[in-house]
C-alpha cells in the first residue's frame, strides 16, 4: 500500500515492527527484505509519489518534484550546489543509472582502518547479485552508446587513456535520454519500479510526503518516530507518529545527520554531521562543429577510470564522466548573460559535455541551524584543487581530441579555449570554490560506520552505537569517499543490514 | 539570525535593509534563487505595468514586470528564431516555481527584486531605477552585480539569473533556436502542479 499526503485527512498514529525513513536505495531495500521476511513495516517518505504518467520530461515541472530544492541545494557558502532526489524512489529516480560495485581496494581500506567486519568483497557478493538481479544491471551495447559518450571514447582512445562501457540499471530503454527527469516509460529499474511496488507488496505501509522531524528514545532504545504529512506546497497538515520496535533510518547523508541532529541521539562520538564527502563535479564542454545531440540516447554509458587506481592509492584520483544537461540546466552553468551567454547557448546541441569527479579526502559537515534545516559546509583541500586542475586539462585534451573546435571552462569569467591554446591557463586560473561551479550529486559518509564507538556513528552492521534499535543505511555509512557511482553500494549494504535485522531480530527487540 | 531578520521596517534605507538580513539567511535564500519582504509592504515598486505574468500568485505585477525587464536583459532574444520574453510564459513559470518555495523565501525574492530595482543610487550613484536605464546602462549595471567584489552581490546575480534562465528556457518557443527537440511525451499529461 502506497499512500500520498492527500489521501491523509486526519493525524497518522501507527504502529509496525519496523519503520524505515526513506525510500532510496537503502530505505527502500530494507522496506522489501524486511517486508518479504514478514516483519510489519512502515515506511515514511518526505517526497511525493509519483509515476510514470507524471513524468512530463520539462525541468520547469519535474524539477521541484524530483529534487530537493528544486535541485537547488547548496552548501552554506554557495560555492557547491548538491543535487538529491525528493520523492519516492530518492534519487534512484532521477540518477543517470551508473552501476558499479564497491570497489574491493574500498573494502579493504574500511576493514583496515575503520575496523569493519564481515565485509570484504568476497563477503559483500551476495548482496552484490541480489541488488543487481532486482535491478536488472548489464552492460550498455554497443549500439546504446550515443554521439556524446563516443566523442569521449574517441578522444580517449586517441590519447591512449582506458575507459569503460559502463553497466546500467534499465530494460527496455527507450533511449529518449531524459533520465535525469524520472523515466516516463518504466525503462529505468529504480527503487520506484523495484524494491518500493515489492515492499508494498508484501505488506508494507508506504507514506509518501510525510517527512520525519524527530526520532524519540530513551534508556539507550528508540520509542518513536515523529513526522508531519506536508501538502504539495509542503505546508505541513496533520501529524505523524509511529512507533516502532526497530527503525532504520535512510534518508540520505544530508537529511540522515539532520535528523539524527535534532532528535539529539545516536551521537556520543560526535561524529554525527561530520566527515561529509561529495565527490565533487567540475564539468566542462566542448563545442564541435558536428551535432551532437548529447540529451538523445543513453546517458553515461562510457567513462574514463584513467585517472584513478585505488588498488595503488585508495584515497585518491578522478574519473572522467560525460555528462549532458537540458536547457535551462545547461544555461544556468553558462557564464555571463545576454549576447554573449547565447553565442554559447545557440551551440546547445553540438555540445559535449566531460566531468571530473573527485575520490574526495576533502571533509565537510552537515549541522543544523536554528529552524532545525541543514547547514552544510565543505572546502576542496589545496590538493584536490590541484587534481581538478589535472582533470580539467585532460577534460580540454579528450575533447579536443575527438574533435571539439572549442572548449568552454565555466569560470566566473568565461574561458573559450581553441585546440592551439596553451591549456597551462587553466593552471594559472586554478580550481577555486566560487570562480567555477562545483557540483555534487553523491553526499556521504555523514554517519560512518565502524568499530570504535568514539570515532563512528554505527558499527559494521549499520546498527547504531548508542541505539540498540536504530539501524542508518544509506550513503551517510560509508566511512569514507566510495571512489564511484554509490547506486549499488548503497543497496547492497542496506540488502546485507536487512539481512542481518531478519536474522536477529530476537535479539532486537 | 532567524527569519525574523527579514522583518524590515518601512523607512530603512537599502543598506540597512541589507543588514538587517544576516549572511547567512541571505545565502540561504539565494540558494532556491529566492529574496526578501514583500514589495507592497516597502513601498517602493513602479506602478504596476504591463506584465507577461497574468496568473502571478507569487510576484506581484509590479515585481513580475521588473523581473521581465531582468529577463530581458539576461538572455538574448535578438536572433530571429529566440522569442521576446514577453511573448513567453517566462514569467508565469518563474512564478509557478517560486510558489513551491517557503513563505519566508518566496517573500526574500520580492526584496531581491526591489533591491535590485532601486540599486543604481546606490551601487552606480546614478538617481534613476533599473529599469528605467538604457540597455547599455542595464547591462553595466548587471555586470557590476556580476563581478562586485561583493560575495552577496554576485551570489544575488546568480540568483536573478537562475530565475531568468529557468523562465526562459522552460517556454517551448526558445527550444528551436538551440536545436532542441523538447519532449518525447505528447501534452496533454497529467501534471502534478501545486497550487495556492
Amino acid at each position: 500500500m502506497i499512500t500520498k499526503g492527500e489521501q491523509i485527512d486526519a493525524d497518522l498514529r501507527l504502529q509496525a515492527e519496523v519503520c524505515v525513513i526513506g525510500t532510496g536505495a537503502g530505505g527502500a531495500v530494507v522496506a522489501k527484505e524486511l517486508a518479504e521476511a514478514g516483519r510489519d513495516v512502515v515506511v515514511l517518505e518526505q517526497g511525493g509519489y509519483y509515476t510514470k504518467d507524471d513524468f512530463t520530461q520539462r525541468e520547469d515541472e519535474m524539477m521541484p518534484l524530483l529534487y530537493e530544492d528544486m535541485g537547488q541545494r547548496m552548501t552554506v557558502d554557495q560555492t557547491i550546489g548538491i543535487m538529491q532526489g525528493r520523492n519516492v524512489g530518492g534519487s534512484t529516480v532521477h540518477n543517470l543509472c551508473y552501476c558499479f560495485r564497491t570497489p574491493a581496494p574500498i573494502l579493504e581500506k574500511w576493514q583496515r582502518e575503520d575496523g569493519l567486519r564481515d565485509m570484504s568483497y568476497a563477503q559483500m557478493v551476495p548482496s552484490f547479485e541480489r541488488v543487481e538481479q532486482m535491478l536488472k544491471v548489464k552492460e550498455i551495447l554497443p549500439h546504446e552508446i550515443n554521439t556524446l559518450n563516443h566523442k569521449v571514447r574517441e578522444g580517449c582512445e586517441k590519447l591512449g587513456y582506458h575507459g569503460l562501457v559502463a553497466r546500467h540499471n534499465r530494460e527496455g530503454c527507450t533511449t529518449s535520454g531524459f533520465c535525469l527527469l524520472g523515466c516516463p516509460f518504466d525503462a529505468k529499474q529504480s527503487m520506484l519500479i523495484t524494491y518500493v511496488p515489492a515492499a508494498a507488496n508484501a505488506g508494507a505501509r508506504i507514506y509518501a510526503d510525510c517527512p520525519v522531524t524527530r526520532i524519540h528514545a530513551a534508556n539507550g532504545r528508540v520509542r518513536s518516530v515523529e513526522g508531519v504529512v506536508v501538502d504539495a506546497l509542503r505546508r505541513p497538515r496533520h501529524r505523524v507518529h509511529v512507533e516502532a520496535q526497530v527503525v532504520v533510518l535512510a534518508a540520505g547523508a544530508i537529511n540522515s545527520p539532520q535528523i539524527l541532529l535534532n532528535s539529539d541521539i545516536a551521537n556520543s562520538s560526535g561524529q554525527v554531521g561530520r566527515n561529509l564527502h561529495l565527490h565533487p563535479s567540475i564539468l566542462l564542454a566542448g563545442i564541435y562543429d558536428e551535432d551532437i545531440y548529447g540529451y538523445r540516447g543513453v546517458p553515461q554509458s562510457y567513462y574514463v577510470d584513467e585517472f584513478i587506481n585505488l588498488e595503488k592509492n585508495p584515497d585518491s584520483g578522478y574519473i572522467l564522466m560525460p555528462v549532458y544537461g537540458f536547457p535551462v540546466a545547461t544555461a544556468s552553468q553558462v557564464p555571463g548573460f545576454g549576447r554573449a551567454h547565447w553565442e554559447v547557448m545557440r551551440n546547445y546541441h553540438r555540445m559535449v559535455g566531460l566531468l571530473v569527479l573527485m575520490h574526495d579526502q576533502s571533509a565537510g559537515a552537515v549541522r543544523v541551524d536554528s529552524s532545525g534545516k541543514p547547514a552544510i559546509t565543505y572546502h576542496v583541500n589545496r590538493k584536490e584543487q590541484q587534481l581538478f586542475v589535472e582533470g580539467m586539462k585532460h577534460c580540454a585534451e579528450i575533447l579536443f581530441a575527438s574533435g571539439a573546435t572549442q572548449v568552454m571552462v565555466p569560470y566566473a569569467e568565461l574561458l573559450m579555449l581553441k585546440p592551439s591554446d596553451d591549456l597551462g591557463i587553466i593552471d594559472r586560473r586554478g580550481a577555486r570554490e566560487g570562480d567555477i561551479p562545483i557540483a555534487s550529486t553523491h553526499p556521504q559518509s555523514t554517519c560512518k560506520m565502524g568499530e570504535d564507538p568514539s570515532r563512528s556513528v554505527v558499527n559494521s552492521w549499520c546498527r547504531s552505537h548508542d541505539l540498540g534499535n536504530l539501524f542508518i543505511c544509506d550513503m551517510s555509512v560509508f566511512p569514507s569517499s566510495l571512489g564511484a557511482p554509490p547506486q549499488i553500494s548503497t543497496a547492497a549494504i542496506a540488502d546485507r543490514t536487512a539481512h542481518y535485522i531478519r536474522d536477529h531480530w530476537a535479539q532486537l527487540v | 539570525m532567524g527569519n525574523a531578520g527579514l522583518q524590515i521596517a518601512d523607512d530603512a534605507t537599502t543598506q540597512t535593509r541589507m543588514a538587517a538580513v544576516s549572511r547567512r539567511s541571505f545565502l540561504r535564500w539565494t540558494a532556491v534563487s529566492a529574496g526578501l519582504l514583500t514589495v507592497s509592504r516597502l513601498r517602493l515598486a513602479p506602478p504596476a505595468a504591463a506584465t507577461s505574468a497574468g496568473c502571478a500568485r507569487v510576484l506581484t505585477p509590479s515585481q513580475a514586470e521588473i523581473l521581465t525587464v531582468v529577463v530581458e536583459r539576461m538572455v538574448y532574444s535578438g536572433s530571429p528564431e529566440m522569442p521576446a520574453v514577453r511573448d513567453t510564459a517566462a514569467i508565469a513559470t518563474i512564478d509557478q516555481a517560486l510558489l513551491q518555495l517557503d513563505a519566508p523565501t518566496q517573500s526574500q525574492v520580492g526584496w531581491l527584486i526591489t533591491l535590485f530595482e532601486w540599486g543604481p543610487p546606490v551601487f552606480q550613484f546614478k538617481l534613476r531605477r533599473f529599469t528605467t536605464l538604457s540597455a547599455e546602462e542595464q547591462d553595466a549595471y548587471l555586470r557590476d552585480w556580476a563581478t562586485s567584489r561583493v560575495e552577496t552581490r554576485r551570489i544575488a546575480f546568480q540568483a536573478l539569473k537562475n530565475l531568468s534562465v529557468l523562465g526562459y528556457y522552460a517556454q517551448d518557443a526558445t527550444w528551436k533556436g538551440i536545436h532542441y527537440d523538447g519532449p518525447w511525451v505528447p501534452r496533454p499529461r497529467r501534471v502534478v502542479r501545486p497550487e495556492c
